[in-house]
């Protein structure tokens, strides 16, 4: 029986046979449930984009008596932060209050951005997405998705959106670069590039942003 | 103390022995068919399987029981050639086979002895085991000693020859009874394995096969006697060689016999590296 030893050797190979096989397979369904899934969701959301928006209204009613509560809070923290920071940071903070009447942030000013959202979600390709990651935002209040939100917004150039959700994710945490450059581009985008040099400005005196520091000499050089 | 997995590659041997008979349910629905068949008057009947499937080791099993009951005849290996086949039929009825002395035998007179032969005075039984390897022209012999209803055959074959013989409507309309035998069932298959190894008193490694071993030996088997017998001796071969050589991998059985099996499946070419 010398040829035990061989018989050992090859059965770890079939052992690594067996669970390269099995992990293929395991993999190659994965991403079928995957794609199927994918696909699904863009059907059902092409199928039923009057549930969609029936979903987001019901949502946003349910979230209105909350965020009523919210804004007050939210504007004395504005306030709070304006005098606790440097002067750069509250002239962001200012312009950012001073942007949202005119913009995305009525919801500060007369409870009636609810309704400009759900028209504006409507528009987007990625709703079906979009509406989960905002749903969920309000409950979570993770940056993470706001701050997801505001990148969406802006690749899909609505830069009044992508604004907006990159200030709740500045109000969350003001330490998240990419939120900062995105407030920056969409203000430059919206055409108020002194706005966006001073926010650029205010971020790379708190933080020293390489990224926002290229970007900030470029708009300056208005090379960008 | 003779090694036990010596002692259990020996339960798996492949040989035709009645000692070594293990009572299976679907074999012993086919033994009571053959004896009903015995009883009753008919010519041939046919008994079928694919290789591996117990045919001859029920052959056997019944010739042994009715041997001194009946006059039977078990003709284990098949005739080369014609004149070899009619050489056993005439050792029959002259005692000795003259065939051994080139001597040619008369068809025509064994079919006229048979003939002869009054009813009820002999019933003579052939068992024959491998009757696929014979040729048609003794099947045409066996068909014509057939009809002279005092002479009986009972043929074991593979399944391939059966449906053969099936086709040709002068041999099928003699055919009395058709058995088949088939492989077991993961059930009938874990009975054999267990009574395999209690026969020979090895209670320890009985208790030590998992469901999920019998799982896997019924799966490289497909529940084969013949398939079940050689991986059975494989895997105690292994096992052999492991307590006599390699003694702490032999500490936990139960976790490294699904490996062995796998080891013996390997070696016999039921699965590839």
């Amino acid at each position: 029986m010398h040829s035990i030893e061989a018989l050992e050797k090859q059965w770890k190979r079939y052992q690594i046979k067996k669970y390269f096989s099995f992990g293929m397979v395991s993999a190659a369904l994965l991403g079928m449930v995957i794609a199927f899934s994918l696909l699904f969701d863009s059907e059902s959301y092409s199928n039923s984009k009057e549930l969609s928006k029936q979903k987001i209204q019901t949502a946003m009613i349910d979230r209105s008596k909350e965020q009523e509560l919210q804004i007050p809070r939210v504007a004395k923290q504005n306030k709070n932060i304006e005098k606790e920071t440097s002067s750069v940071e509250t002239v962001v903070n200012n312009n950012i209050r001073a942007d949202k009447p005119q913009n995305t942030t009525p919801i500060l000013a007369d409870n009636q951005p609810r309704k400009k959202v759900e028209v504006d979600l409507e528009q987007t390709p990625n709703m079906g997405l979009i509406t989960d990651v905002i749903l969920r935002f309000y409950e979570s209040k993770d940056p993470n998705d706001s701050l997801f939100l505001a990148t969406s917004y802006y690749e899909q150039n609505d830069y009044a959106k992508a604004f907006y959700w990159a200030i709740e994710t500045n109000r969350i945490t003001e330490d998240m670069e990419d939120s900062w450059i995105i407030m920056a581009k969409s203000k430059a985008r919206m055409g108020d590039r002194n706005e966006a040099l001073r926010i650029l400005k205010a971020y790379v005196a708190k933080k020293d942003s390489k990224e926002a520091s290229n970007l900030l000499e470029r708009m300056e050089a208005k090379q960008w | 103390m003779k090694n036990r997995f010596k002692v259990a590659k020996s339960a798996f041997l492949d040989i035709v022995d009645t000692h070594e008979y293990i009572e299976i349910e679907s074999a012993n629905i086919a033994m009571r068919q053959l004896k009903n068949a015995m009883d009753k008057q008919f010519k041939i009947v046919l008994l079928f399987g694919k290789p591996g499937t117990g045919k001859s080791i029920l052959l056997k099993n019944i010739f042994e029981q009715k041997k001194y009951q009946k006059e039977i005849y078990f003709l284990e290996t098949p005739a080369g050639n014609q004149n070899e086949f009619l050489g056993h039929l005439s050792k029959v009825f002259m005692g000795e086979d003259v065939s051994a002395d080139n001597t040619e035998i008369n068809f025509l007179d064994l079919i006229s002895y048979f003939k002869s032969i009054k009813g009820g005075q002999r019933e003579i039984i052939f068992l024959l085991d491998e009757a696929q390897m014979y040729n048609m022209d003794i099947l045409e012999k066996i068909r014509l000693l057939a009809d002279t209803n005092n002479i009986k055959f009972i043929m074991a074959l593979h399944q391939n020859k059966k449906e053969e013989l099936l086709t040709q409507d002068h041999f099928s309309s003699r055919i009395w009874e058709k058995i088949e035998l088939k492989n077991a069932t993961k059930a009938e298959q874990a009975t054999y394995i267990y009574k395999k190894l209690l026969n020979k008193n090895l209670f320890e490694i009985a208790s030590n096969i998992q469901k999920r071993n019998l799982k896997l030996i019924h799966k490289y088997t497909k529940g084969n006697y013949r398939e079940c017998n050689k991986l059975m001796f494989t895997i105690f071969e292994i096992y052999e060689y492991y307590d006599k050589h390699e003694f702490l991998k032999m500490t936990n059985i139960n976790s490294i016999l699904n490996k062995v099996i796998e080891m013996a499946g390997l070696k016999l070419g039921y699965i590839h590296a």
